[in-house]
């Protein structure tokens, strides 16, 4: 933070740099005012690394309604708490944090069983979920982590203390992509044995593809279209995979699966998934629905009879071109959300220290905040073997 | 099985599962108060009809016509598709209003440019230019002939 300039009454105006949406297809490096406590709860965040999420691509692609010019990206960050509001019990200056992207209040109807993805108290916009840092005014319009600093409303209770042992990078995946993940593949409902096929070998894909191991699966089953992110998947998940291009992907599920289809689909492609000409046009084109849905048609089409789909790729309002019908006739179970993080952190600091994931592997490009909008290009365009960014706001690149 | 991933089938047991359903009964996050204390300020979001909630953001208020459309599609209710269009159609207004400008920069310059070469003694013995401009008045005294 630096103070460059004073207002107009000799008021000293602090500012900080941030990534910023700047229209569909732009982000750009500014020069922000610096967070402040507005709320008795809030506390302020100097971030230590955030990363750009495969769902920031929805904001960049122009997809997510109310995506104001000038808000803050990230949802995903780490850092370490410079300062604390007056009621903000259970965080102090100096804790190292992992901020999960759900703001949540931690004591309404939906906090208290755990649901803090759809905590009431955050999201002034709709009914739809709680607020999330840097992801639109329909998501509350709060600054994203993208910046130097960030305000964290509820502080002392989404604020997760990082142990000593792991590392930023370990946490910065705990934030969002690994429990997103995890959460998948805990609804798939894998009691042992089950094969389960992710589609997308995204970050988010290959933590469910980790968790479902974990959780017994019998086979996992990666479908994607790039080379590179599968053989990825085969040497970070150590899965079977299946190229989207080569063929037909149900028929080869099926031929895989003794005719009937897979036990639990999972779609971790969301709604700028490829395979669709006609949803292409519709979706991504022309604007005229939230996304395609081709990924999450195949994933329905792959699911054995009364079998899972679970849907953890982000799609938005107002609809979706979905084929309810065949999942309605082939008694389907369809699992979706957005994953309430803090639940889950703690299980995966275990996992994280007991060796069980590695998630560093997964940032393969870490960058500065000035580097940011060049890898939000690379990142969306699949380049240079591009899996997941790190962004380093304060200068500290590991 | 993979029998080389280290770890599989240890969340297996059903106990070890934190959520999806969750396993517990109700109860509020640590140090979570309740009620919770009041945000002062104007929300971004301007909400019309529900109740304000305690926390919310102030930055980047609505302004402008994408911003009274904003207003507008927030009088909505979020059940309504319209509400969301009207939203969409928000932001690719707020995109042109900042674009536009910009290019103003390079497009007005340009039309000057090119009213002076227009203007200029050499066009006005070009036989094609002085061809297009009769071309209004000729096809308007067509249009008139095959009127009467």
């Amino acid at each position: 933070m630096v103070t460059v300039c004073s207002g107009r009454r000799g008021r000293q105006i602090e500012r900080m740099r941030a990534l910023t949406y700047d229209g569909p297809n732009r982000t750009k490096v500014r020069q922000k005012a610096e967070p402040r406590i507005e709320h008795p709860m809030d506390g302020i965040v100097k971030v230590r690394a955030a990363a750009i999420c495969g769902s920031d691509l929805h904001l960049l692609h122009g997809m997510v309604p109310d995506t104001r010019i000038g808000s803050t990206l990230g949802h995903e960050f780490v850092g370490e708490v410079v300062e604390v509001g007056p009621q903000a019990s259970g965080a102090r200056v100096g804790d190292r944090v992992a901020v999960p992207f759900n703001i949540f209040c931690g004591a309404c109807w939906y906090c208290s069983r755990g649901l803090t993805s759809s905590c009431e108290n955050t999201n002034p916009a709709n009914d739809l979920a709680c607020g999330i840092y840097g992801y639109s005014h329909s998501m509350g319009g709060y600054e994203g982590g993208q910046a130097q600093y960030v305000r964290v409303p509820f502080v002392g209770v989404d604020a997760e203390p990082i142990p000593d042992e792991v590392d930023d990078l370990d946490a910065l995946a705990v934030t969002d992509s690994m429990p997103t993940g995890y959460q998948a593949a805990e609804m798939a409902n894998i009691r042992g044995g089950e094969t389960v096929v992710v589609f997308g070998a995204g970050p988010v894909g290959l933590f469910a593809m980790k968790a479902a191991w974990l959780f017994g699966a019998g086979r996992v089953i990666a479908v994607d279209e790039v080379d590179y992110r599968l053989e990825f998947a085969r040497r970070f998940a150590e899965v079977e995979t299946i190229d989207f291009r080569d063929g037909d992907v149900v028929e080869t599920i099926r031929a895989e699966t003794n005719g009937r289809g897979a036990h639990a689909c999972i779609d971790a492609v969301g709604l700028e998934a490829a395979g669709s000409p006609v949803q292409r046009a519709l979706g991504i084109r022309g604007k005229m629905v939230a996304g395609s849905a081709a990924a999450l048609n195949t994933a329905i089409q792959c699911a054995r009879k009364g079998g899972t789909v679970v849907a953890i790729g982000v799609y938005g309002p107002p609809w979706t071109l979905m084929d309810f019908g065949t999942a309605m006739n082939k008694q389907l179970t369809i699992r979706t959300g957005q994953c309430s993080v803090k639940r889950y952190m703690p299980r995966l600091f275990e996992h994280i220290r007991a060796g069980r994931i590695d998630a560093q592997q997964v940032f393969t490009h870490r960058l500065s905040l000035e580097e940011g909008p060049g890898a939000y290009h690379t990142f969306a365009k699949k380049r240079q073997g591009c899996i997941k960014v790190a962004l380093y706001p304060n200068g500290a690149i590991h | 099985m993979n029998p080389h991933d280290q770890g599989v089938g240890v969340d297996r047991p059903y106990a070890r599962r934190p959520g999806a359903p969750r396993f517990w009964e109700p109860e509020p996050w640590p140090d979570a108060r309740w009620p919770i204390p009041q945000q002062q300020g104007r929300p971004s979001v301007a909400m019309h009809g529900r109740e304000t909630k305690p926390v919310f953001s102030t930055a980047l208020p609505p302004r402008g016509v994408s911003g009274a459309m904003r207003r507008l599609a927030y009088r909505l209710p979020d059940h309504q598709p319209n509400r969301w269009l009207l939203l969409l159609a928000a932001d690719r207004v707020e995109v042109w209003g900042r674009r536009l400008p910009k290019l103003i920069v390079f497009a007005l310059p340009l039309a000057i440019g090119v009213g002076a070469w227009r203007a200029s003694p050499a066009l006005r013995w070009s036989p094609r230019w002085a061809a297009a401009r009769r071309a209004p008045r000729y096809m308007g005294r067509m249009a008139a002939r095959a009127l009467r």
